[in-house]
């Protein structure tokens, strides 16, 4: 529509009926999804806060802007996670074990899932966010509310430590 | 590998992530051509990167089947928390008739011509059709997914309703210049004087319902063979006038249509459907009396000819309001129809006084009469207010040239308007 194309999506779904639904989740539900799994390590625990925080998206949503709403939902999964890992801590002892893995017969995915498990939480996420959102830096910095070259940095310190752990030159 | 080397290899992870410039890929490139266990590093993050995606790529897939269930749990939740929302509402009726007025405004304002030079004669078989006393059509506006106004067209009487607006109707008396809205929740009337550009356009677009028939009838257009359009064989036809085209598919057995497409000029895009004709309709419908538990609100609401003023005052409230001091990544009939749900959300949250809320509605409308208006009139317009920030008088929101004027009007991020030399627009 005339110079721009119809980007009513930022805003909330109150706006108009079902279409507006789906504008909301293309909009921000695989980022919300990407920084739950980063930080809780676990597809069923991370799509239960995702779907916790969008619901808590879409009650706030007419209140905020566009840009200062993507870092906000954000903002929200994240505090969501931090229960749940508070409350897991509670429930079961810290794992005082690595599950031992046998290199030799592990392929490189099943190598790949293992060193994402064990990248420091702060690098995951934004690792993760990374490949969830198109490999936007920009979108990332603006979501986490940290600089470009923040987000950048952050992105080259996960690509190198997740190599070290896939390749066993991790330090202890 | 050396000192060196560690640079190279954090610059390795930049361009593996895409955020390394030109320069520095070429000084990576001629690196690894002579380090072979930087290549090799390389080497291993593109791989991993190719895994990495692979796994998201996956995790994905998983979720797809999951993602309609969630979407569905988070919709039925969320209705829930918006009816409690919307009771509130209910319980302030003076804000229900602030809303009711602030929405009356849109009347949708179609073009006048189409397909000129076409001599259209009026075949014996679409005689009935086309003297019609009354026809009911659904109006999409926009994509599928746009609000549809539901029309009832009784000769010159109009009763609109819109998707979005579920508690307003319109009831427009297209010879009277006046429309009278109603506010179901509020249980509101008010009269609008329409005078002028809307009764005009709106009286167009019931004579372009008509001759879009005929131009099926007739054939004067391209065909577009035949196509099952709800279950029924149709054939198509498209039309294309110098601002608009138009696609119309109908019945091929009866010719009666079923579904008619429009592009005017670059903004608008409708489609009209679920056409019935002479079918017996209630005269109460499209009666201009306020009817009975109704009361009529002490308001004067004008939507004659839109000014140059109403549009910037209606820009103001889209970036200030709405657009919480942004102005909207795009302007148009269809972009205000569904921001305007938006803005009584807004004026109800900012607690703005009823009076001054009513006042803002109609700016708005008005603002969009302009804009409809510029359309109709082929004036070159253009819009580059996307993520502007409201006050940054540095910044071209908005452009039109008038008619025979050298200069271009051009208003900029604070609302201030210029005459501009065309030349000088392009940053």
């Amino acid at each position: 529509m005339g110079n721009g194309s119809n980007q009513g999506d930022e805003a909330g779904p109150w706006i108009a009926g079902e279409a507006a639904y789906e504008a909301f989740f293309r909009n921000h539900y695989r980022q919300v999804f990407a920084v739950c799994l980063g930080m809780l390590n676990n597809v069923h625990d991370a799509e239960d806060a995702a779907q916790e925080t969008m619901l808590r998206g879409l009650v706030k949503g007419p209140e905020s802007d566009a840009e200062g709403f993507r870092c906000w939902i954000v903002r929200v999964a994240r505090n969501l996670c931090v229960d749940v890992l508070r409350k897991r801590k509670r429930l079961r002892p810290p794992a005082t074990e690595r599950v031992v893995q046998a290199r030799s017969d592990v392929n490189a995915r099943y190598d790949l899932e293992q060193a994402l498990r064990r990248l420091p939480m702060e690098l995951r996420v934004p690792l993760l966010m990374y490949y969830f959102d198109g490999r936007n830096a920009t979108s990332i910095a603006e979501r986490l509310n940290v600089s470009t070259a923040t987000a950048c940095q952050r992105l080259r310190m996960a690509r190198r430590q997740l190599h070290d752990l896939m390749t066993g030159e991790t330090k202890p | 590998m050396n000192a060196q080397c560690e640079r190279y290899r954090e610059l390795a992870a930049d361009v593996v992530n895409g955020v390394a410039e030109p320069a520095q890929v070429d000084r990576l490139e001629e690196h690894v051509a002579d380090c072979a266990e930087c290549r090799a590093y390389l080497e291993a993050l593109r791989r991993e990167d190719l895994l990495l995606a692979e796994l998201v790529e996956r995790l994905d897939t998983g979720m797809a089947g999951r993602r309609e269930r969630l979407v569905g749990a988070i919709k039925g939740q969320h209705k829930q928390t918006r009816r409690s929302m919307k009771w509130s509402i209910n319980m302030t009726s003076p804000l229900a008739r602030m809303a009711a007025a602030a929405a009356i405004v849109f009347v949708v304002v179609l073009g006048a011509v189409f397909f000129p030079g076409s001599n259209v004669t009026f075949a014996t078989v679409v005689e009935p059709i086309l003297n019609a006393k009354t026809v009911i059509v659904d109006l999409v506006v926009g994509g599928e997914d746009g609000p549809v106004m539901h029309e009832i067209i009784v000769g010159g009487r109009i009763r609109r309703n819109m998707s979005n607006l579920p508690t307003l109707t319109q009831v427009l008396d297209l010879e009277g210049g006046r429309m009278l809205a109603l506010d179901d929740t509020s249980k509101t009337a008010i009269y609008v004087d329409i005078a002028g550009d809307v009764q005009e356009g709106t009286k167009n677009y019931v004579e372009f319902l008509r001759q879009a028939i005929r131009q099926v009838q007739d054939a004067h257009v391209e065909g577009l063979g035949e196509r099952e359009i709800d279950g029924v064989a149709a054939v198509g036809f498209v039309g294309r006038g110098e601002n608009e085209e138009v696609t119309i598919w109908a019945d091929a057995k009866t010719g009666h249509p079923l579904r008619i497409e429009l592009t005017m000029g670059r903004d608008f895009r409708a489609a009209m459907k679920n056409f019935q004709f002479d079918v017996p309709v209630d005269a109460a419908l499209v009666s201009m009396d306020v009817p009975e538990g109704y009361t009529l609100a002490d308001m004067q609401v004008d939507l004659g000819d839109a000014t140059e003023a109403d549009f910037v005052e209606g820009l103001r409230i889209w970036a200030e309001i709405i657009g919480d001091e942004v102005f909207p990544d795009a302007i148009g009939t269809e972009e205000a129809m569904q921001q305007m749900p938006v803005l009584i959300q807004k004026l109800i949250a900012r607690s703005i006084p009823e009076a001054e809320a009513t006042t803002l509605g109609i700016s708005f409308g008005r603002a969009m009469l302009f804009h409809q208006m510029l359309e109709r009139r082929k004036i070159t317009w253009g819009y580059a207010g996307a993520g502007v920030r409201f006050g940054d008088g540095g910044k071209a929101v908005f452009w039109y040239e008038p008619e025979g004027a050298a200069t271009r009007r051009v208003i900029y991020g604070d609302l201030s308007v210029r005459d501009v030399a065309a030349a000088d627009l392009q940053r």
